[in-house]
């Protein structure tokens, strides 16, 4: 089997875990359980990319993926759930006036 | 093809579905040792690539994924433990 075969099975092994994971990412509804699965698909993309021999787009995937965009999610997630009573009533009572021309 | 290459379409196909299917399933603490898992194969994994491919610089990303990938780690469950650890501590607050 010659080299440039062996790249193409490779590479074509590293997009079936990217759809699946992507699929998976795409399907999850939590937002925390979503941020987990965006980093394995991120771990994927990564594999894909260093196959396709782009190691430094690989390394800002790898950076971007794994570390940033879980915290900025779950920073996030925890933001909006925290509980605070009188300020959720005020957002439900602002909801509704969103009627401006 | 390589042996490397072999060892590295080994590891693609019987390694990593199981971390994603691990990392599809269950509660988001659940998911994280599908996570971790991940992490660590992927790490193995170019490292295999890199020699394979006989290119040495590959190398870097691997190093760089075995000093994030703890890191990551620590940040989901940081924030994923914090809320049910939350919960004593208001408690505890409130007793005193």
């Amino acid at each position: 089997m010659s080299a440039a075969t062996a790249q193409e099975i490779l590479i074509a092994l590293a997009l079936a875990l990217v759809a699946a994971s992507a699929t998976a990412a795409a399907l999850t509804r939590d937002p925390a359980r979503q941020a987990v699965q965006l980093a394995v698909l991120g771990l994927c993309l990564t594999v894909l990319f260093t196959l396709l021999q782009a190691p430094d787009v690989a390394l800002s995937q790898l950076a971007v993926g794994t570390a940033i965009t879980p915290l900025l999610i779950l920073l996030t997630v925890r933001k909006v759930r925290r509980p605070t009573g009188p300020r959720r009533d005020r957002d439900g009572r602002r909801g509704g006036g969103a009627d401006e021309p | 093809m390589n042996a490397w290459l072999l060892a590295t379409a080994v590891l693609l196909t019987l390694g990593m579905p199981p971390c994603v299917w691990a990392a599809g399933r269950g509660t988001a603490v659940e998911r994280l040792a599908g996570l971790n898992l991940a992490t660590a194969l992927v790490t193995a994994v170019l490292l295999l690539t890199a020699q394979g491919l006989g290119r040495s610089s590959f190398t870097d990303v691997a190093l760089v994924l075995a000093v994030l990938g703890p890191a990551g780690t620590l940040v989901f469950t940081r924030f994923l433990g914090g809320r049910s650890m939350e919960a004593p501590d208001t408690t505890a607050r409130g007793k005193a």
